[in-house]
């Protein structure tokens, strides 16, 4: 058995090279095949991505020298959604931070929009893991102090604080106290992490951005980074770092820094085949980043080969022109657009009025639909977005064509499935980490009608059945 | 006849391209471990492993097995590329450049193999550890199980448990960072 069966094959291919050098110079001692100079620039742009990176020394519980080589980890890009691993900070009281992120890719909404949001968004909670003693005192503590609540307030307390201060004190402290006679390594199960939310909180943050999609000669569609968290009570802090990177489909890697080289792979979130690439670093102590001495420089497209691919696109952003209205009555600030409490006659039309008590704030309409041929891979055209408030929740609807083919019926929006008993409705949940915004989409005509807002899925279908749209590329109204 | 491994290595060094690939095969798991004691990061440790054989490739003419098994000579060069790298703060590659190697990729399955290969490394450690310590180490640090707990079930006070506790894990330590390889 081999660990690592690729080094074998190098270095056999490596012994054959030097082997015939030897040969064919008829040389007796070793002779050093020297690459040329593009080739070892090459070479070293591509060997950074996995080997170095050293970003930062931390020495080991031992303290040793030796221990003190560490490696960035997540230089192969990191998976879209995943747990951020376990960080134990030092002190008396020891805390286990954990929790989850997520990088989502969904369809840009604003009417004459172009591409996709991509956003990232994590959460951490802090789980104190050593002290057995302290904890259990904390634990007790807590108990008591509900208990002592609940006996001064028990009339005064509605019914549904009431039953949950109860459910604490009867269900979730007990269940932590049997737990603190677990291992350690069990503490950081989702059960414990769920069961000490209640009581320790999550903190989270996220970044995002729009109107991004593939076109030839912008290699890297969208660039963003990087949303710092710093968690941890008065013991540690520990920072958690993302950069998440969309970019067309020939981007084999994206040089983020000197030090710093992603690889980049397919996700089915972008099911045109742009390519993605994620990076989660977690650290103790300050905040670090992931792009050391470069500050905002933008990252570089790599090819198979590791050779930069020049930025030709002249815009980074692909619109639609289109006009923007708004309500009346939306209490935005005086805008010199159209001020109206319907929006204008455009390619798309969205209408709120078969939702009683729909509030229509803004919105943005496409006037002429012309599509754009330079995307290299499948992206959306918002045609017209509405937003508006119905039942407290704001909503934002949108009708997406297909961008490069207006006309013709757009793909099913990647991720979305079926709703259950509802064969016209399509659902993409939120995403695992942060945010609470689901999308659900319903066929019309060659578009799609899509919301986005965070009321449950019935309300959702319930707003979907009720609205109204209308495209018009074709002359008539479908 | 059997030949000794000294021997052995000299030919494989003295061979072509497929007996340098037999004396990697031979020593991959022991140089491995050799860096997962010492750096932290299995990709780390396979490209340190990775620089030393390339290294090994270069000089391998240069192995004489009058002075020494080839594992020594090999230890020998995994040292100075280890010592190096800590001293530049980065891991080397110099030789794999020179020699044209395209860049090691560690897919799951790699990473997965190098993880038994630490989990191995700490083990053995422990198992190495005399009788009282180990299942001092074993009860506090894998078990959780509290010192005073400790005293009762060991038959012993808290101070010796905790006294064992700490030598154990010290031996530990100390094999991990600089013991034999």
């Amino acid at each position: 058995m081999t660990y690592l069966p690729e080094l074998h094959r190098i270095l056999v291919e490596g012994a054959a090279r030097l082997e015939h050098a030897q040969l064919d110079v008829g040389a007796p001692s070793i002779e050093r095949p020297f690459p040329s100079r593009e080739r070892q620039s090459a070479f070293r742009r591509f060997s950074r991505r996995r080997l170095l990176a050293f970003v930062g020394v931390a020495l080991l519980a031992s303290g040793s020298a030796a221990a003190a080589l560490v490696a960035l980890k997540g230089l192969r890009s990191a998976p879209p959604n995943g747990p951020l691993s376990s960080q134990a900070g030092a002190g008396p009281n020891l805390q286990l931070v954990t929790g989850s992120y997520s990088a989502r890719m969904t369809p840009d909404l604003l009417g004459g929009s172009v591409g996709w949001c991509v956003a990232e968004a994590r959460e951490s909670v802090v789980i104190p893991v050593g002290n057995v003693r302290a904890l259990r005192r904390e634990l007790l503590s807590r108990r008591a102090q509900i208990q002592a609540r609940l006996s001064r307030a028990n009339s005064s307390l509605m019914p549904g604080p009431r039953a949950a201060l109860r459910q604490e004190v009867d269900v979730a402290i007990p269940r932590l106290l049997r737990s603190l006679a677990m291992p350690v390594g069990e503490r950081d199960s989702p059960a414990f992490r769920n069961a000490y939310r209640s009581l320790y909180g999550v903190s989270g943050g996220g970044a995002s951005e729009c109107g991004v999609a593939a076109q030839r000669g912008g290699p890297i569609v969208a660039d963003f980074s990087q949303a710092d968290a710093g968690v941890g009570g008065t013991v540690t802090l520990i920072s958690t770092t993302t950069l998440v990177l969309v970019t067309e489909p020939q981007v084999a890697a994206v040089r983020v820094s000197p030090t710093l080289t992603l690889l980049t792979r397919t996700d089915k979130q972008l099911p045109g085949g742009e390519r993605v690439a994620i990076a989660v670093q977690q650290s103790l102590g300050k905040k670090t980043s992931l792009r050391p001495g470069w500050g905002e420089a933008t990252a570089v497209a790599l090819d198979r080969q590791g050779k930069p691919i020049a930025t030709t696109a002249r815009t980074a952003r692909l619109d639609e022109k289109a006009v923007y209205w708004q309500s009346a009555g939306a209490g935005r600030a005086p805008t010199r657009s159209r001020v109206s409490n319907s929006p204008p006659p455009g390619a798309c039309e969205i209408d709120t009025r078969g939702l009683a008590g729909a509030m229509p704030e803004y919105g943005i309409v496409v006037k002429h639909v012309h599509g754009f041929r330079r995307l290299v891979a499948r992206a959306y055209l918002s045609c017209a977005s509405t937003d508006f408030v119905y039942r407290g929740q704001a909503v934002v609807a949108a009708i997406l064509l297909d961008a490069q083919r207006p006309g013709v019926l757009p793909e099913l929006l990647p991720n979305a499935r079926q709703v259950s008993q509802h064969p016209q409705a399509f659902s993409i949940p939120p995403p695992p980490a942060g945010g609470n915004l689901s999308i659900t989409a319903r066929r019309v005509g060659d578009a799609w009608l899509v919301i986005q807002t965070a009321a449950p899925l019935r309300e959702r279908l319930a707003l979907l059945g009720g609205l109204g749209a209308c495209v018009r590329i074709k002359g008539r109204c479908t | 006849m059997s030949s000794s491994p000294r021997s052995d290595d000299a030919a494989l060094l003295s061979g072509g391209p497929e007996e340098f690939g037999r004396f990697y095969l031979r020593h991959e798991a022991h140089v491995l471990r050799f860096f997962i004691r010492r750096v932290r990061g299995l990709d780390t440790a396979a490209d340190l492993c990775a620089e030393t054989f390339a290294r090994a490739l270069e000089h391998r003419r240069s192995f004489d097995p009058r002075r020494g098994e080839g594992r020594a000579w090999l230890f020998g060069i995994a040292r100075h590329v280890l010592a190096e790298s800590l001293a530049k703060g980065r891991v080397l590659d110099e030789t794999r450049v020179r020699l044209e190697f395209e860049p090691l990729v560690i897919d799951d399955d790699s990473l997965e193999r190098l993880s038994t290969l630490a989990d191995d490394v700490a083990m053995q450690a422990l198992r190495e550890l005399p009788g009282e310590q180990r299942e001092a180490v074993e009860a506090r640090v894998l078990e959780d199980r509290a010192y005073g707990e400790l005293a009762v079930t060991l038959e012993c006070s808290e101070s010796v448990v905790r006294q064992r506790v700490s030598r154990g894990l010290r031996s530990i330590r100390d094999r991990l960072d600089g013991g034999a390889p």
